[in-house]
C-alpha cells in the first residue's frame, strides 16, 4: 500500500473521500473539468510543491468551502503502478491519476480504501 | 542564441523524450530558453511555443496531455519558491526562479496554473557570477 495526499479544501477533501475523485467536477469560475486527480506519496519528494500548498491556495481562492485540508488515502501499490509513465516516475513523488493511466481502477477500489481528511492550518 | 530552427528542433525532441520526468524537462526548458524568452500556452490539448517580442515567432506547436503541462507549471511554482519562500501560488503568479548550472542562470517567470488556463512565460534575465564585475551577470 502507498500513502497518498492531495491538498485542497475541506469542503472537496470531504466529498472526494465519501465518493471518490470526480474527473467530471468543475470548479466554480471555470468552464473545464478536473480530468484528473493528482496526489503525491507520503514520504515526498515534493519537486512539485508541498500538499499543504495546494490545499492553502485552493483555499483562499475558495474561502467558503471550510478551510484547508488534505485527504491522505491508502491505495494499492498495484493501481499506483498504473499512474506511472515516463513523464511521472515515482522518484518525482508525484503520483498523477488520469483517465487511461490509473483514473478508473482508482474509482473502482475507493470504495474500499481507507482515508483521511486532515485540516491544515495556512500562513 | 539559438536559430528558430535548432530551437524547434531541440524542444521537440526533449518533449517527445522526456526520460526523467516532469522535473528533468523543466530543467531542459530553461536551459534552452533563447534571450529573447518563451511563452508556452496549453489549449485543447494542444501546447505552442513562441517566442521573440509579444510572442511574434512560432517556434512549436504539438499534442500534449494537459496534465503533463500543469505538472511543469507546478515544477516552475516550486522552484520560485524555492528561490523566495511563499513568492508564488501553485495556481499562478510572477516569480524568478534560479536554474542550476554552471554558471547558474536567473529566469522570471509568468504563469496561470488554473483549471481553465495553464501558460508560461519565461525570460533569462542573467547568468550568476561569483565576480559582480562581468557583464549581465550578476550574484545569485
Amino acid at each position: 500500500m502507498a500513502t497518498l495526499l492531495h491538498g485542497t479544501t475541506r469542503y472537496r477533501a470531504e466529498r472526494i473521500a465519501a465518493q471518490g475523485p470526480d474527473p467530471r467536477f468543475i470548479e466554480r469560475g471555470a468552464n473545464v473539468p478536473a480530468e484528473s486527480f493528482s496526489t503525491y506519496l507520503e514520504q515526498g519528494p515534493f519537486l512539485f510543491g508541498s500538499p499543504q500548498a495546494y490545499a492553502c491556495g485552493k483555499a483562499a481562492d475558495f474561502p467558503d468551502e471550510g478551510g484547508a485540508a488534505i485527504l491522505i488515502v491508502q491505495v494499492p501499490d498495484s493501481v499506483v503502478a498504473l499512474a506511472v509513465n515516463e513523464w511521472f516516475p515515482l522518484s518525482q513523488g508525484l503520483v498523477q491519476f488520469d483517465v487511461g493511466a490509473g483514473l478508473e481502477e482508482l474509482l473502482e477500489v475507493w470504495p474500499a480504501l481507507r482515508k483521511e481528511v486532515r485540516l491544515v492550518d495556512c500562513p | 542564441m539559438n536559430p528558430p530552427s535548432q530551437l524547434s528542433r531541440s524542444l521537440r525532441s526533449v518533449f517527445e523524450r522526456p526520460g526523467e520526468g516532469a522535473v528533468a524537462l523543466v530543467d531542459d526548458l530553461l536551459r534552452m530558453c533563447p534571450d529573447r524568452g518563451l511563452q508556452i500556452h496549453w489549449h485543447a490539448n494542444r501546447c505552442s511555443v513562441r517566442s521573440g517580442a509579444n510572442g511574434s515567432e512560432d517556434v512549436l506547436d504539438f499534442p500534449l496531455r494537459r496534465s503533463v503541462f500543469r505538472a511543469i507549471l507546478a515544477r516552475v511554482a516550486a522552484l520560485c519558491n524555492e528561490r523566495q519562500p511563499h513568492s508564488v501560488s501553485p495556481y499562478g503568479g510572477q516569480g524568478e526562479l534560479v536554474l542550476d548550472a554552471d554558471p547558474p542562470a536567473v529566469f522570471r517567470v509568468t504563469f496561470q496554473n488554473k483549471t481553465d488556463e495553464q501558460r508560461l512565460d519565461l525570460f533569462p534575465l542573467s547568468t550568476c557570477s561569483s565576480s559582480p564585475s562581468g557583464g549581465s551577470s550578476r550574484n545569485c
